[in-house]
């Protein structure tokens, strides 16, 4: 450990205490030590807010440290909180409070190291001190005086690479630039109520702004126009785009922006309520899209057709492309830092590690290495390019058909004008895409259809084996997408394959994928990591490299290298860092280290004018003492049993906001008007977000069954049974619910349990509600049938894999089930009905004639004596006829 | 008058609401007991909070008034104060403990939208809520995969065109997952928890 990292740990022991720190400096080594201090006792320790990984790098570091596994964290008195998640109402708070409320000895310490976290809103800080119970606060930035000074001991070895963009990202990013400016300026021109200062576009090329603007609208989020949202979304989407430009592969890239575009111009078929982004027709808009074609192939109406070389690809003689797929600029430029490494390394086998953002990067940069060493001829794409080319082409294919496919079964549906309008607008913007100018099946792997087209042309026309070249080749492509593994085949592969015109299609199997990870460099490690906060501050010293590449920017990693070095002085480590000259990249890394430091600048200034909260105590129970002389309970007559109470269905819980007058909520008002008296709808709003239910501007002229206000007065027409809870707040519906149990009696948690309950199973069970909502959201599947499915399939994958014949035959069984369990209660209804044998309901009849006269029989009964008409003798005022 | 909302026109005559009644025609019956009947078992009882704040016994007694009146009783709101907490809190307990199902409008709008629904709803079949209105297939695993936190359309456009079918997407690897534009680590994860984690 650093020097400042024992001062860190040292201050954190002696007091209860909120530790900010920044990223990288070795929070999680931090925390892992304190750990390790308290589990050698007997003290029970709880950790919140840690995640799985994290978890397990725990249990991991602490069986490396020799702890017997009976000690570790199970064992331990004590609490200690981390992140900054932390906030007023949260469950955090709830389990921090009850903590301090029994245990007044015990710690609480929290850590961090997300400084920005603390700066938004009002006296964050101060208001995290509360909610965590402390007083205290540690800063520790970056800056610091012995942070500082510890870290600037090493010497540094960093060489830093700006690696200009090519032309044509250049010009993609000023015209995604050029549309989020529009976009943003839209949406300050419709909300003029907005905080402007923050809707910058420096701003908006954080993740973070999403959040800015969703806290800046949510409290007038009802009165938003509908374009307004869309284009708040629309930001969202540019600012992906511009990340995935720098990261993504130009064929990747060019293919994003495809789907986006066409899941964003409104389907036909479909009311166009949802409105169009408007970034979409924008001239810059058709730039980025038209450049992003470039960089993979050139039509022939393109300037730079005749000027570029390339393969060129023909489809039914008439369309002619040529590929001209552009590298990214960084891959060549990763090519000679190996290279360059390769000379400096200075012993055999020195680590070399290369840091990435993300598996995707990271498993391209890999195919890459591969490919790199192999020849290539001149002019001949690398053959990752080659590939991803080939995939883009099937998925071209495949985008194609579902287009297809929707059209036609909309036009099924519905088939009048209004909709034949909205195809053609749809057509007409989404006409950049090269499916669909083209008509037909887009041309294939070039060497592919030559092939075929010689092995076939003794048999039949040219025109008709293309597209069966075509039509199998698709078939393949998309076979060989459903393999495993990214590494896919190889070149050399194909064309030995192409001159056997015997060999089947089919063949292309798992024996044809080379393993993957074949030997860059022998004598060198050269290992791809992604960056991942807390895992990553073990992964330096696990691998101890020499040579560290920064393929992505990342300020926290530039830290976790700076704390490596200073704790290794005797390691001559090399870093290159990679970052793209004059592009958001750039500027995001940038703006990344100085927010940081602002919010440091802005701590350190709350802390030294901020009011020290004082620890609450507990606050004595006036409810209690209230309720017990409470008028109410007739002057203290009745006795209360215990605290009030409310019954809480675990089941819905645990539910994601179940979608609310749908099917589900159709069910469960049947439901609950078959077994309570008083059935209620709580309809609860967000504090922070407006208190209304339907925004001005969605209101429609006329009365249109879809609004959400229909559908709520369509069920209290139907169950009139059912009130009406409004609530604006989870506090208000708390003190409604105590309002309204002032009349009520105390429910019985046996008793509740068994209400509507068909069995107790049923109670204890606990659900993952996201599969189960995507169960109950497939076709046919009701709320009857989808309990038998859930019961007779492990998950969902096992659900897709049944046959027609077996969900059939569940669904089938279901509806014999329900019929055999209808009449088996009809029956049992039928033996409720006391019965008697025969023999004794004849003995009871002859009792009943022996003892009774009748006196109209007077053959057996003798004469009509006595007179029945005579007035009765003795007690009983009545005559039996 | 089946098709017609009546209007108690001795109490309401200078409501703002009525004006923005645009879809159903309404006759004045002085006769009814409720401020508007909008159906043959349906009454509406009428408040805004602002005038419930200066008057707060008037809807008490019209309350009182009501006992054994209708089958559905709505006690329709109008929110139009900034300071509502106290008054909703206590207007909602009124409206249970009394039989009283409550609406709540924030604009004379939407107050008056809520009475052409009652009225035009009146004999609507309750299938509306029952069932899902028809989609096609799009649709169904659009609104299917989206269930999944942070999987958005665009993205599920990207799933189908890689997998073709609910299917081929449930049995996609991590890494085929991994490779597809916009799926990030997170992403794939949840996915694929979506189709694993027993229900």
């Amino acid at each position: 450990m650093l020097e400042f990292q024992k001062q860190i740990l040292s201050e954190l022991v002696d007091q209860d205490a909120l530790l900010i720190m920044s990223p990288g400096l070795g929070l999680f080594t931090i925390f892992s030590s304190f750990i390790n201090l308290y589990t050698k006792g007997n003290h029970l320790v709880l950790i919140l807010n840690t995640n799985q990984d994290q978890n397990e790098a725990i249990m991991e570091k602490q069986t490396t440290l020799g702890i017997p596994p009976d000690q570790q964290l199970q064992i331990l008195d004590n609490e200690t909180t981390s992140e900054s998640r932390v906030r007023p109402n949260s469950m955090e708070e709830l389990i921090l409070r009850i903590y301090r409320k029994e245990n007044e000895q015990g710690f609480i310490k929290a850590l961090s190291d997300q400084p920005e976290q603390f700066t938004t809103g009002f006296a964050p800080l101060e208001n995290t001190l509360k909610t965590l119970q402390l007083r205290t606060v540690h800063l520790w930035p970056r800056f610091q005086v012995v942070v500082s000074e510890n870290l600037a001991k090493a010497s540094a070895d960093v060489v830093e690479l700006r690696q200009p963009m090519t032309d044509k990202m250049d010009t993609i990013q000023k015209a995604l630039v050029e549309c989020m400016e529009v976009t943003l300026a839209e949406v300050r021109r419709q909300n003029s109520m907005v905080d402007i200062e923050d809707f910058t576009i420096e701003n908006s090329f954080f993740r973070s702004f999403d959040m800015i603007i969703r806290r800046q609208l949510d409290p007038i989020w009802h009165r938003i126009s509908p374009a307004t949202k869309q284009l708040v979304g629309d930001l969202s989407t540019l600012r992906k785009l511009l990340s995935y430009l720098t990261t993504y592969d130009p064929v990747s890239f060019y293919y994003q922006l495809q789907v986006v575009i066409a899941s964003n111009t409104s389907r036909d078929g479909v009311s166009t309520r949802q409105y169009q982004s408007q970034w979409l027709f924008l001239d810059a808009a058709d730039k980025a899209i038209t450049t992003a074609r470039k960089r993979i192939y050139l039509k022939k109406n393109d300037m730079e057709y005749a000027r570029l070389e390339g393969p060129i690809i023909t489809a039914d003689g008439k369309t002619q492309l040529k590929l001209v797929p552009e590298e990214l600029p960084k891959w060549n430029l990763l090519h000679d830092i190996l290279n360059e490494i390769e000379q400096d390394m200075p012993e055999e086998g020195a680590p070399v590690l290369i840091m990435v953002n993300g598996a995707r990067t990271c498993s391209q940069l890999r195919q890459y290495i591969n490919g790199m060493n192999k020849p290539t001829q001149e002019n001949e794409p690398k053959p990752i390019l080659t590939r991803l080319i080939q995939w883009f082409f099937s998925l071209q294919k495949s985008i194609y058909q579902i287009q297809q496919e929707d059209s036609t079964s909309s036009y099924n549906t519905t088939g009048s004008s209004p909709s034949s309008t909205s195809h053609t607008q749809a057509s007409s913007s989404s006409g950049k895409l090269p499916m669909i100018k083209r008509g037909s099946a887009p041309p294939n792997k070039r060497r592919r259809v030559r092939g075929g087209s010689l092995a076939v042309a003794a048999s039949s026309s040219r025109s008709h084996s293309i597209v069966e070249a075509l039509k199998t080749d698709v078939q393949e492509t998309v076979d060989l997408l459903n393999e495993p593994g990214p590494g896919e085949e190889e070149e050399e592969e194909e064309e030995g394959k192409e001159q056997d015109p015997m060999v089947d299609e089919i063949t292309l199997g798992k024996d044809d994928i080379l393993p993957e990870f074949s030997e860059v460099d022998p004598g060198s490690i050269v290992s791809i990591q992604t960056y991942d906060n807390d895992i990553n501050e073990a992964l330096l010293e696990d691998l101890q490299p020499r040579f560290i590449i920064m393929y992505d920017p990342n300020p926290t990693f530039v830290r976790r290298i700076e704390v490596y070095r200073a704790t290794h002085p005797e390691l001559d480590v090399r870093v290159y860092f990679m970052i793209y000259e004059n592009s958001v990249e750039e500027q995001n890394y940038l703006s990344m280290i100085r927010k940081e430091k602002q919010a440091f600048e802005r701590l350190i200034r709350e802390k030294s004018i901020m009011a020290i909260p004082m620890p609450q105590r507990a606050t004595p129970q006036q409810d209690a003492f209230a309720r017990a002389v409470s008028t109410r309970v007739a002057g203290g007559q009745l006795r209360s049993k215990g605290p009030p109470k409310v019954i809480v269905d675990m089941r819905e819980f645990r539910s994601s906001l179940p979608p609310i007058l749908y099917g589900q909520g159709f069910t469960q008002c049947e439901n609950m008007c078959l077994h309570y008296e008083l059935p209620i709808l709580l309809i609860e709003f967000d504090e922070n977000k407006s208190f209304s239910l339907q925004s001005l501007s969605d209101m429609r002229p006329n009365v249109q069954l879809n609004d959400l206000s229909s559908k709520l007065v369509l069920m209290t027409l139907t169950f009139p049974k059912v009130k009406i809870i409004w609530s604006s707040s989870p506090h208000e519906t708390a003190s409604i619910f105590d309002e309204l149990k002032k009349a009520e009696e105390e429910p019985e948690m046996d008793k509740a349990v068994l209400v509507g309950a068909e069995s107790t199973d049923d109670l204890n069970s606990a659900y993952n509600m996201t599969p189960q909502d995507i169960l109950r959201s497939l076709p046919g599947v009701t709320s009857k049938n989808y309990k038998i499915l859930m019961n007779h399939v492990e998950n969902l994958q096992q659900l897709f894999d049944l046959s027609m014949d077996e969900l059939k035959k569940l669904i089938v069984s279901e509806a014999k089930l329900r019929k055999i369990l209808e009449l088996n209660d009809k029956l049992k209804e039928q033996l409720e009905i006391p019965r008697i044998p025969v023999s004794e309901a004849s003995r009871s009849l002859i009792d009943f004639c022996q003892t009774k006269p009748d006196l109209m029989v007077p053959s057996v009964w003798g004469s009509r004596n006595p007179d029945p008409f005579a007035e009765p003798v003795g007690e009983c005022a009545c005559a039996l006829m | 008058s089946g098709n017609t909302i009546l209007v108690n026109f001795s109490r309401q005559k200078d409501n703002p609401i009525l004006k923005h009644i645009h879809n159903v025609p309404w006759e004045h019956d002085d006769a009814i007991k409720s401020d508007f009947a909008v159906g043959k078992t349906t009454g509406v009882w009428f408040l805004s909070l602002r005038y419930h704040r200066l008057n707060p016994g008037y809807i008490h007694d019209r309350i009182g008034d009501a006992a054994r009146t209708y089958v559905l009783r709505i006690l329709l709101i109008h929110v139009d104060v900034e300071n509502y907490h106290e008054a909703l809190r206590e207007l909602n307990r009124t409206a249970i403990l009394n039989n009283f199902t409550l609406v709540l409008s924030w604009s004379k709008e939407e107050a008056a939208r809520y009475l052409e629904t009652f009225k035009v709803l009146e004999h609507t079949p309750p299938d509306l809520i029952r069932e899902r209105s028809k989609e096609d297939y799009a649709d169904t695993l659009e609104r299917s995969l989206t269930n999944v936190r942070s999987v958005n359309k665009t993205d599920v456009l990207t799933l189908r065109t890689h997998f073709h079918s609910l299917k081929g997407i449930a049995n996609a690897k991590a890494d085929q997952l991994a490779m597809c534009p916009g799926f990030g680590e997170q992403k794939v994860k949840r996915l694929q928890q979506a189709f694993v984690q027993p229900f």
